[in-house]
Parts: C-alpha cells; structure tokens; sequence
C-alpha cells in the first residue's frame, strides 16, 4: 500500500480507510506529519490496514509517530478488541520481546559532580550488569520460585532485597501484573529463561548515564514533580524486557494459535498476527503466560536497577539514598493490557495491544502514582546513543490513541543498512571525543544502533506532542552508555 | 549459495532466504544461516560435543519453524551454539519429522564475537517451497 492512499486527517494524523482492503473492520490511523509518514517504509501501511481486520477491535487500528514495519503489527502499532465481543489476543500484537520497557532512575548528582567519573563507572556497569549473548544473571530461576516470581514481579525483588518498597510504586501495575498463571507457561520456556533474569540483553537494549540539562526541560513544573529539580541532573535509564522466558512464550502460543485459529473462524492475511479470542481456553491461556512475562521484564529490570545503585554506591562510597536514586518511572511498551476506555459514551473494558508503543495515562486516570497524579504518567521515550532520549506526561488529548504514545525514535535504516553505512569502534571513538562514553558487548551491534539509523527523536516527539499524545518534559543527553 | 540475506522483508530484523537441494540440506542451511546472522565469524566449530534431537511437526514447513526454535532454545537455555551436521527429514500423512545430529560449541565472550542475538524465528512472509528440484526457505529472525 502507498502513502499517497492516506487521507489527511491533520498535521499529524493519516487515515487508511475502511474500504482500503476487502476484510478492514475499522480504518486504520497513522499518527505522524508529513515527513515522518515519507519515511516510513510501506510496509508500515500494509501491518496497519492488517491490524484492522482483527476480530473485536474497536475504532481504529492505530500507529504511532515512530512507527516502522514490523512482523504482525507495525512497530508503533496499538489496536484496542473488546473481549465481549469476540475480542481477540495476539502475540504478534504484542512481540517476542513481551514487556520489553524502559525505567528511568533519577539521581542528585549533578553534571559537574560526574563528568570525570563517566568513564570508570560505564566500565563498572558494564563488568557487573551482565549484557550480550550468553550472558547469565546472578540468580537461577527455577520451580517454584520462578512460579513465585513470575506471579509477584518486581515484587519478588523486593521480597528478597533487590530493591526497595517505595520502586513498586512508581511502576506501571506497581511492578506486578495481576492474571500471571504460571500453569500456563511451557517448560520449554520455563527452561530457556532460567538463566538470563538480571540481564541486559542485546540488540537495541541498553542502560545509559543521562544528563537533564536547563536548556533540555521543556515543563518545569512536571519535571520537578517527577524528581528532576536541579541543573544538570544526572539520570540513568534501563531499556531491557522478559528475556528468553517471553521470547519462548510468544513462540509456543504463536504456534499454538495457529493452528487452532481456524476453529473460531479466524483467517488474516499475516500468520504473525495469528490469534484467539481473549475469552477462550486458548487466549485465556496466553494471556495467563504473557502476564508471567511481563512479570519477568519487571523483575529484570528492578535487578538491573539494583545492581545499578550498588555500583553506584560503591564508587561514590555514599549509599543509594544518599545519591537520591530513586525510580522515576517504569513503563511496558510491548504488552497487551485490560482496560476502561470509552466506546459511544460508554466505558468498556478492552483488550490494548500496544507493540513498540508506551501507555500514556492522562492525569487523574487511575493507574498513577499519587505523587503524579494531576500531572500525568511519566512517558519514557528511549533514543538512540548518541542523540537522546526524552521523558514526556500523558495528556488529556491521548484519549482517541487508547491513551498511547511513542515508545522510541523508531528505525530509519534496517541493521544491514546500518551495519554498511557505521562502524562500531570508530563510533564508539568519534562518540568518546563528544564526551559520550560506550562500552559494548558488540561492535557490529553497536553499528546497527548508530544514531543516524533511527529517526530524529526531536520531530518523532514533536509529532507526538502535535497529535496529542503525550507532551515533552525533558529532553536527557547520553553521557555514558553500556549496550548488550 | 546455501542462503543469502533479503533486503527488502524488514527493517528492524533479519530475514534471510535459505535453500538446499533436498529438505535436508534447506535444514542445514538454515541452521547455518541463523548462525552466520548472529556471529561476527560464523566458521564451523572446532570439536564440540555432539548432540541428537527429533523433533515432529504437521507441515515440512511448521518443522523447520520448530528445528529453528530449537537451536534458539540450546542457545538460551545451555549457551550453547548448535550447527547440524546431517538431518533426516521425512514426511508423511500425518506432518512431518526430522532426526538431527549436531555438533556443539558454548558460548564464550571472549571467542565469539555476536553481531546480534537471535530472540525467535516469526512466522511473517515465512515460507517453504519446492520449485524445479531446489527447496527455499524465506524466513525473519526477530533480533
């Protein structure tokens, strides 16, 4: 499908009409202006009008501003299904990667009180934070414990010292997604995750040294409500997800959907977007297994974010309260959640997938924390290294969006691309004499996350905020970054 | 060529398009091409231990999604790197089988040097086919 078939809502949102392919069920809407709509790949048009034919789905098949193409779902890609109405779940709306999110953990330091010490703790973080292939985390899920841990999330954690109660708070669902059913969750991938919960990962994943400068905050006021409240604000932030545990659970109910999906009536064009109504034995099992997931992503990253105080701590010889490393936010952006949303007047609990896309509560919802609550969700946006990543609020205006928004820059240039046009090490040279400090587990990896292979995170928030779909608070400049 | 990588499938992952002159050889070659996406040198390994597995599928093509899944799974849950040396694939009229040896390697950081890690095999624009004697395999990695 060709971009020139989008009607023009306004200057920052696209339509695909209903009538555009035989089986749509609602239009599909495309959030960007024109530029960015130029850039994307038309594939994106093609998974959107996909995503609109499936069984339940309410109003539109929505992509965000930073949407690219995917599998199944574009990148970017949100569709809210009423479950009462044969409503259905898919892991293709959702990825592989289940829970794959972002926290953000403030700090008192300042800029002035870092800048030499960039260096030697990037070095740190990346001997004690395990990335890259292969890596294994301190602890060894197993029986019941991973039952445990996977009920209880960055509960768990917390249970057992890797954290502090007051981190539950300012997580999305406190850290603890409520419908986990360890049952339903294979042993094939009970056993392939057993090892990796308190690990980075690879490929886009990564944990940076920020700095909030003056000139980046563009709210001061929610900045300071959500702990930024100093010139130079040293901040770090954690994108990581489910590891192997959500890898394998998508893969056995994508298998599984498959091939029961023709027993409900079930036939889209993409057999990545395979799926099962929500209210069935097989999508009440999945949902049950992704639920276990996104428990594991917030566990990783509540143990990322623990060994992260402790280098901190060690190096500065003061403790983690004395550095003021407190947990600013934590949000999912591939997950598929229950949720109120209003239907022609009526409130309606609907299934939201939401794939490369972040919830962006407005204010007053509830769902946020109390110290938040009438200024909105904090909104993670994670960029790339060398450009940087934003923090936004959720808005009033996100309503049509199911309250979405961006959850990145989104790729411009595909890895092989990418890997032609960059070179790791000459990267990590040229981002080093910007003062940006990279340590990595892969130099080709590194390549494949060069800046100019994603979009210009200024114009992609930009048309966030111009859509309505969440507004910028702070702008957060990398200074030191370890990548899987 | 036993695979290639394909351009114009994605751009946030991989999609590689595999061939072989018999199932068994497009099996093999996709276990090697799922090893030369994710490694910087993706020669043979040296002398691993050996492994066999059978796995069971309705389709030839629902196979090798599985066969696939399975060196992923090695991966994850072993660190071990699987490269097939023979598989025997049958089919028949109940789906499809395979009955793989395979030599192995652990990972280790400091000899392998990943480009990207491989989360999961997808089922988008995921095919086999047979066509004048040469199986093909398009196939994209989630990384």
């Amino acid at each position: 499908m060709k971009p020139e078939t989008l009607k023009k809502i306004s200057d920052y949102c696209y339509e695909i009409p209903k009538t555009a392919r035989k089986g749509m069920r609602v239009p599909a809407r495309i959030y960007a202006n024109a530029e960015l709509i130029g850039s994307m790949d038309d594939a994106v048009f093609d998974q959107a009008a996909n995503v609109a034919m499936l069984p339940g789905i309410r109003k539109y098949a929505l992509c965000m501003p930073d949407g690219h193409s995917g599998y199944g779902f574009p990148i970017g890609g949100v569709a809210a299904v009423d479950p009462e109405d044969g409503g259905v779940i898919s892991p293709g709306g959702i990825g592989f990667d289940i829970n794959c999110g972002i926290r953000l953990m403030a700090s008192t330091l300042t800029l002035d009180e870092v800048r030499e010490h960039i260096q030697p703790l990037v070095d740190r973080l990346f001997a004690r934070v395990p990335a890259g292939v292969g890596a294994a985390g301190e602890i060894v899920l197993k029986g019941s414990k991973l039952d445990e841990a996977m009920v209880k999330g960055a509960r768990w954690a917390v249970q057992n010292g890797f954290g502090l109660p007051e981190d539950l708070e300012y997580c999305e669902e406190n850290g603890c997604m409520e419908g986990a059913d360890p049952a339903a969750v294979s042993q094939k991938a009970r056993e392939r995750g057993k090892s990796q919960t308190g690990t980075l990962g690879s490929g886009n994943h990564f944990l940076e040294i920020q700095v909030a400068k003056k000139a980046g905050i563009h709210d001061e006021k929610t900045a300071r409500a959500f702990g930024i409240d100093r010139d130079d604000q040293i901040l770090i932030m954690i994108h990581s997800g489910s590891r192997a545990t959500g890898h394998q659970i998508a893969t056995d109910y994508l298998q599984r959907f498959l091939s029961v999906q023709q027993r409900y009536g079930i036939n889209l064009p993409d057999r990545e977007l395979a799926c099962a109504p929500l209210y069935s034995e097989d999508g009440r099992a999945y949902f049950g297994a992704m639920n276990c997931a996104i428990n594991i992503a917030f566990l990783n990253r509540q143990l990322i974010m623990h060994r992260v105080r402790e280098v901190f701590a060690e190096y500065f010889g003061k403790s983690p309260r004395e550095l003021g490393l407190r947990l600013v936010y934590d949000v999912c952006h591939n997950t598929a959640k229950l949720e109120s949303h209003e239907i022609e007047g009526k409130a309606r609990t609907l299934l939201v997938h939401r794939k490369g896309a972040t919830r962006a509560f407005a204010p007053g919802m509830k769902g946020i924390p109390e110290r938040y609550l009438s200024y909105g969700q904090p909104v993670i946006v994670g960029g790339s290294m060398e450009t940087g990543s934003y923090l936004c609020a959720g808005t009033a205006s996100a309503r049509g969006s199911f309250y979405s928004t961006v959850h990145g820059s989104g790729r411009l240039m595909s890895r092989t691309q990418a890997r032609k046009r960059f070179n790791g090490r000459d990267l990590q040279r040229s981002l080093g004499e910007r003062g940006i400090h990279i340590r990595t587990a892969s130099f080709s990896g590194l390549a494949e996350e060069a800046g100019g292979a994603y979009k210009d995170i200024d114009a992609v928030v930009g048309a966030a905020f111009g859509a309505g779909l969440c507004a910028p608070v702070a702008r957060l400049e990398p200074l030191g970054n370890v990548k899987g | 060529m036993p695979f290639e990588l394909v351009e114009d499938i994605t751009s946030a992952d991989i999609a590689v398009r595999a061939t072989g002159r018999s199932a068994a050889e497009l099996f093999v070659s996709a276990g090697e091409a799922l090893r030369a996406i994710m490694l910087q040198d993706p020669r043979r390994p040296a002398a691993g231990a050996e492994i066999s597995f059978e796995l069971n599928a309705a389709s030839i093509e629902m196979l090798l999604f599985t066969f696939l899944d399975e060196l992923l799974f090695y991966k994850d849950s072993e660190a071990l790197l699987v490269s097939p040396a023979t598989v025997d694939v049958e089919e028949g009229p109940d789906g499809a089988s395979l009955q793989c040896r395979a030599l192995t390697e652990r990972i280790d950081p400091a000899m392998h040097r990943f480009i990207v890690d491989v989360k999961a095999v997808t089922m988008h624009r995921f095919s086999v086919r047979l066509e004048k004697g040469v199986w093909t395999a398009t196939i994209v990695f989630d990384v």
